[in-house]
C-alpha cells in the first residue's frame, strides 16, 4: 500500500494543479457557450454569409485535433510580426494559460453551436407564429418564446460538451501550464508512484465532472416547472 | 503563407508528415479494432450478463469517458515504460522498443477510449435486432452460433455504423495525443518540422489540414458502407 509520506506529497501537489483546471475549465465553458450562441443565430440566420461562415467554422473546428488548434494559437500565431507588435493580441498570444482558454473556448464553441442549433430548430413553427400573432416583436419572441424551448431541448446534449471542456483542459499541459495533468504527469516522471498519482487525479476529474453535470441536471430540472 | 508551405514542402517535410499519417491510420485503425471488440463485448455483458458484471462495465465507461485522454495515456504509457525497457534490454530489442513501444501504448489507449464509447453503440444495436427474427430463427432450428452469425452480427454492424462513425472520428482525433508520448504521427511530424523549419504555423496547419481530410475521407467510407450493408435492410 502506498506509503502516508508519498500520499501526501502526492495530494498537496495535486492539488495545486486543481484550482487552475477548474478555473481554466469554468472560464472556457462560458466562453465556448457565448461563442456557440453566436454561432447558432449566424447558422439559423436568412444571410447565406453568416450561416455559411458559422458551417465552415464549425466543421473546421471539429475537424481538427484540439491539441493542433493549440498548438497553431501559441506557437503558430506567436510568430507573426504583427502580433508581436500589438500589445493586446501579444498579451493574449504569449501566455499559455489564457492561450490554453482561449483554444479550448474556440473548439468546444463549435460543437455547442452544433447543440444549439439543433435546440432552435426543434422550436415548434406554430409557437413562432403564435408568437408573431399576439404581436411580439422578434427581439421579445426570441427572449420569451424561441430561447426557452431550444435551451431545455439542448441541456442534456450541452452536458457532454462540457465534460468534453474539462478533459480539454488537460492538454494546457502540453504547453507548460501546470494544472492537473501536468502535475500528475511530473509526478509519474518523477517517484514512480503511476497508479497512484493516476488514481487521485483520476477521482478529482471525476469530481468536476460530477459536479458540473449535477448542476446542468438541476438546471434541467428547475427548467421543467 | 503558401511561399512558406512550398518551402517547407521543398525540404522534404511533406513526405514526413505523409509518413505520419500512415502512422496515424495505423493507430486509429488497430486501436478502433480493439475498441470495437471491447465495445461488443461490454455490450453483450450489459444485455446478456450478471448484474454485478454489468456494473462493472458502466464503471468502465463512466470513469474512461470522464477522465481526460491525455492522463489515460500518461497511465499506460509510465506505468509500462520500465518494464518494456527491461524486457527490451533482456531480449536485446533495444531498437525495436524504441520504435514501437509507443505505437503499443497507443493502440491500447484509443482502443481503452473508444471501447468505453463503443459499449453504448453496440448496445443499442444489439437492442435494435427485432426480438421475433432471434425467436423464428430458432424456430427454424437454427443453432446459435448460426444465429449469431447470420442474423445477430450482419445487423447488429448495420445498426451500429453512424455511432461507430462517431467514435472513429474521436478516435482519429485523440491520436494527435499519443505524440506527446513519442509515436511519430502527423502531430509529432508537425512538432519535429517545425523545430527544424522555425515555421511552426505552417507545420501545424498542414498538419490539421491532413486531419481533416483523413476525417472526411473516411466519412465518405462510412457513408458508402452504410450504403452496400443497407441492401435488404428496411427501408433502405
Amino acid at each position: 500500500m502506498i506509503d502516508a509520506a508519498l500520499f501526501q506529497h502526492t495530494v498537496v501537489n495535486l492539488f495545486q494543479g486543481f484550482g487552475l483546471s477548474v478555473y481554466i475549465g469554468l472560464t472556457s465553458i462560458f466562453l465556448a457557450s457565448l461563442i456557440g450562441l453566436g454561432l447558432a443565430l449566424m447558422r439559423i440566420s436568412p444571410n447565406a454569409l453568416a450561416s455559411r461562415f458559422s458551417f465552415v467554422y464549425s466543421t473546421c473546428f471539429r475537424g481538427t485535433p484540439l491539441l493542433v488548434q493549440l498548438f497553431i494559437l501559441y506557437y503558430g500565431i506567436g510568430t507573426l510580426s504583427f502580433v508581436r507588435e500589438s500589445p493586446a493580441l501579444w498579451w493574449l498570444f504569449s501566455d499559455g494559460g489564457r492561450c490554453a482558454v482561449l483554444a479550448i473556448a474556440l473548439n468546444s464553441g463549435a460543437y455547442v453551436s452544433e447543440v444549439l442549433r439543433g435546440g432552435f430548430q426543434s422550436v415548434p413553427r406554430g409557437q413562432i407564429e403564435a408568437a408573431k400573432a399576439c404581436g411580439m416583436s422578434a427581439t421579445l419572441r426570441f427572449r420569451r418564446v424561441v430561447f426557452p424551448l431550444a435551451i431545455r431541448q439542448a441541456l442534456p446534449a450541452y452536458s457532454n460538451e462540457i465534460v468534453l471542456v474539462i478533459k480539454g483542459t488537460s492538454l494546457a499541459s502540453t504547453i507548460a501550464v501546470m494544472e492537473l495533468t501536468g502535475h500528475a504527469k511530473r509526478l509519474m516522471n518523477q517517484n514512480y508512484a503511476i497508479i497512484e498519482t493516476f488514481i487521485l487525479a483520476g477521482m478529482l476529474y471525476l469530481m468536476i465532472n460530477f459536479f458540473l453535470l449535477a448542476c446542468v441536471h438541476l438546471l434541467e430540472r428547475r427548467l421543467k416547472h | 503563407m503558401l511561399e512558406t508551405i512550398q518551402s517547407v514542402l521543398r525540404e522534404g517535410w511533406g513526405w514526413t508528415l505523409l509518413r505520419g499519417t500512415a502512422m496515424t491510420l495505423l493507430i486509429s485503425i488497430l486501436g478502433m479494432a480493439l475498441g470495437v471488440a471491447i465495445g461488443i463485448a461490454g455490450a453483450s455483458v450489459k444485455t446478456a450478463g450478471a448484474r454485478w458484471s454489468s456494473l462493472l462495465v458502466s464503471g468502465y465507461t463512466t470513469v474512461v469517458r470522464s477522465i481526460p485522454e491525455l492522463l489515460i495515456i500518461y497511465l499506460l504509457f509510465f506505468g509500462s515504460v520500465q518494464a518494456a525497457a527491461d524486457l527490451a534490454d533482456a531480449l536485446d530489442w533495444q531498437e525495436a522498443m524504441t520504435n514501437w513501444f509507443p505505437a503499443l501504448v497507443g493502440i491500447l489507449a484509443i482502443g481503452l477510449i473508444a471501447g468505453s464509447y463503443s459499449v453504448e453503440v453496440f448496445r443499442g444495436a444489439l437492442k435494435a435486432i427485432p426480438p421475433g427474427q432471434i425467436e423464428a430463427a430458432k424456430a427454424i432450428g437454427m443453432a446459435p452460433w448460426q444465429r449469431l452469425l447470420r442474423i445477430v452480427i450482419p445487423q447488429m454492424f448495420w445498426y451500429a455504423l453512424p455511432g461507430a462513425n462517431n467514435v472513429w472520428q474521436t478516435a482519429l482525433k485523440d491520436t494527435a495525443l499519443i505524440s506527446l508520448v513519442g509515436l511519430v504521427e502527423i502531430m509529432r511530424a508537425a512538432v519535429l518540422g517545425a523545430a527544424a523549419t522555425r515555421e511552426p504555423l505552417a507545420l501545424y496547419l498542414m498538419a490539421g489540414a491532413l486531419y481533416f481530410v483523413v476525417g472526411v475521407g473516411s466519412q465518405g467510407v462510412f457513408v458508402l458502407a452504410e450504403r452496400h450493408f443497407g441492401r435488404g435492410m428496411k427501408g433502405h
